[in-house]
């Protein structure tokens, strides 16, 4: 975890020093005649990370050089996990796209199936169940009883 | 007391008694579902109540509420999703209890934890609501700013490994929840020209991103490690697994008084919210238990500990709203919206001009807390169910249900949007050790904690020799040095 206590601080560092001199400056408008700059709670934010970030790159940068164990220099992680953080992203990225396009029933079908057959799910049987009952249960809550509309 | 009884004489008929019944229901179901949490499903029940009586609206989603805030615990418990970011710390012992086989006894604590806690804090609500509106009325906003403050350090530093990282986190949070119009001169604020962030980011998506959705991607990263888990899950050894001895009532009942206490007082105060009750709770009993090094490996306390303080901040929050009129919690503001459809004013005036209304929702409360210990009871072996379902099925339907909420409560596609970015966030946050928890809390204060920060630079004048007019203010910050250094101290020292 040190080494990636090293690069999470470094990145983060990086990160506040974009929001420093490029992002607030041009997001938020300063205001001369308020009681407290708009930019203040952010900038107290940005500047306070800022220097957390750094103490936590140093002081774990030290530590790794001092002493090192192989789990010290292991990504927290997995190869499995990155995938499955891509393709769960993928999958909901697909779901808004076919929800501006197609409405939400389309989106709501590939959403769910496509996450069983990312999860191993092989039988019909389930394709069928899982989204037509989920799909059935919102129609009949929300459009039915609660008179809401999922458009 | 007399008040008390004609209350109950009110409440006690079949139509209402079914509405408390129905939305406690309703409630537990919600909270079962991950990211579904009490605040969407009160909000979403309103419309329903245009149609019924006063009371047995108030009462019906006061119902849901409790319920909610009991079931979020089994899902909590069985999945280490917690429903809510309330029951977050009850993920932290009633999951390794569940992967011990002792699911039921975990689920059995939780449901009597939550009805202990939510009873007491009711009768709380009854007997200092009216006094304490004197005393409410003291704290300014530079105490107020001092709490947040102190609230968000102890926080930072209980959770996760290192305090550098939590309040990392925290500071984070605080930073998303400048996004959208700045209170004081509208000027929009890290929106990059879109115009739905200009309300800011809704809270609903960004804790389902950073809860649900981090924790899908997590399990289904691990997925063949759980799907062996949760074979385990479902062999008990011995019936003693299934029960709660009296050993373990013994142990419990201190952490689950104390829990009512910090829940309650938690939830009187504005701003805080169950979140910081169910930590602060958990964070007490570890600090006082013989044995602080089981917590976070399956201390059975520690589910009793987050469930009374998770579930006495609901009725301990409706303490500000009926005394000042001031919503101490996002149910309580939610709350107002129903009172006002029914035409009722929440405040002082409410005792003087609807005592009888008043007494029946005290009644009804009451009455919703003994139904959740029966709903909970007897439902929750059928409500935990959820642990035979295989994961390639529940985390589709967790998926489907994440992104309706996000939908539903966060203004529609940029909803989703949000709860996605949360998502990959709070995976990579909980992957690093980076509290979300923190975070969430940090986000879900920060409104107030500028809010306060202004307030308190206007009175003082932008001078730091005026503190000087707030004691207790220097006291809680003073408080708040004592705590960053202890806790400093105790992690180099680890």
């Amino acid at each position: 975890m040190k080494k990636a206590n090293v690069i999470s601080g470094i990145v983060l560092m990086i990160g506040c020093l974009a929001l420093l001199i490029f992002i607030i400056p041009s997001q938020i408008e300063e205001v001369l005649d308020a009681t407290v700059s708009p930019r203040l709670m952010p900038y107290v934010c940005t500047w306070v990370i800022l220097i957390l970030a750094a103490f936590l790159a140093i002081q774990n940068y030290s530590a790794l050089k001092k002493q090192s164990n192989p789990e010290d220099r292991q990504s927290p992680i997995s190869g499995a996990e990155f995938r499955a953080m891509v393709l769960i992203s993928a999958v909901l990225l697909l779901g808004i796209i076919l929800f501006t396009f197609f409405g939400t029933l389309i989106s709501a079908m590939v959403l769910i199936v496509s996450v069983m057959w990312l999860m191993g799910e092989r039988h019909l049987l389930p394709y069928i169940l899982l989204p037509g009952g989920l799909i059935l249960g919102t129609y009949l809550v929300f459009y039915k009883i609660l008179g809401t509309s999922i458009q | 007391m007399e008040s008390l009884i004609a209350g109950f004489e009110s409440i006690f008929s079949i139509q209402i008694i079914l509405w408390i019944a129905t939305g406690v229901t309703i409630g537990y179901i919600v909270g079962v579902l991950p990211g579904l949490g009490k605040g969407m499903a009160v909000a979403v029940a309103i419309p329903i109540t245009f149609y019924i009586t006063p009371i047995a609206a108030i009462s019906f989603l006061i119902g849901i509420a409790k319920g909610s805030g009991a079931g979020s615990a089994v899902s909590a418990i069985l999945l280490n999703t917690p429903g809510e970011p309330s029951s977050a710390p009850t993920a932290l012992d009633g999951y390794p209890l569940a992967r011990q086989g002792k699911a039921q006894k975990a689920l059995k604590m939780g449901l009597f934890a939550s009805v202990i806690g939510d009873f007491s804090a009711t009768l709380i609500l009854i007997v200092l609501a009216a006094p304490l509106a004197k005393y409410a009325l003291l704290i300014g906003p530079v105490e107020l700013f001092a709490i947040l403050l102190f609230s968000l350090t102890f926080i930072a530093g209980l959770s996760g490994q290192s305090l550098i990282k939590g309040m990392i986190a925290g500071m984070f949070g605080i930073l998303a929840s400048c996004v959208g119009l700045e209170i004081e001169t509208a000027v929009p604020r890290l929106t990059f020209d879109l115009l739905e962030l200009q309300d800011g980011l809704s809270l609903i998506p960004v804790a389902i991103g950073m809860l649900a959705i981090s924790e899908v991607i997590d399990q289904m990263g691990n997925r063949d490690t759980l799907e062996a888990e949760k074979k385990v899950m479902g062999q008990n050894s011995s019936p003693d697994d299934n029960r709660i001895t009296w050993s373990e009532w013994k142990v419990c009942l201190p952490a689950i008084l104390r829990g009512t206490l910090i829940g309650s007082a938690v939830g009187i105060l504005p701003g805080l919210g169950a979140s910081v009750g169910s930590f602060l709770s958990y964070g007490a009993t570890q600090k006082a238990s013989k044995t602080p090094e089981r917590f976070g490996k399956g201390a059975l306390e520690g589910v009793a500990a987050a469930e009374s303080a998770d579930n006495a901040v609901v009725p301990a929050s409706l303490v500000p709203l009926f005394a000042i009129g001031i919503p101490g919690s996002v149910i309580a503001a939610i709350l107002i919206a129903a009172f006002m459809i029914q035409g009722v004013t929440p405040g002082p005036l409410m005792f003087v001009q609807q005592p009888k209304l008043v007494a029946g929702i005290y009644a009804a409360m009451l009455c919703a807390s003994l139904l959740l210990l029966v709903i909970g009871y007897f439902g929750q072996r059928l409500f935990a169910q959820v642990v035979s379902v295989p994961l390639r099925l529940i985390l589709p339907a967790v998926c489907f249900l994440c992104v309706l909420g996000a939908f539903l409560q966060g203004g529609g596609i940029i909803g989703v949007n949000i709860m996605l970015v949360f998502g990959i966030i709070g995976f990579i946050a909980k992957k690093f050790d980076f509290s979300f928890v923190t975070f969430l809390i940090g986000f879900v204060i920060g409104p107030s904690f500028e809010l306060t920060l202004r307030q308190s630079v206007a009175l003082t004048g932008h001078s730091f020799l005026k503190l000087a007019d707030h004691p207790i203010a220097i006291l809680i910050f003073i408080l708040t040095f004592i705590t960053i250094w202890r806790f400093a101290v105790s992690k180099l020292k680890k």
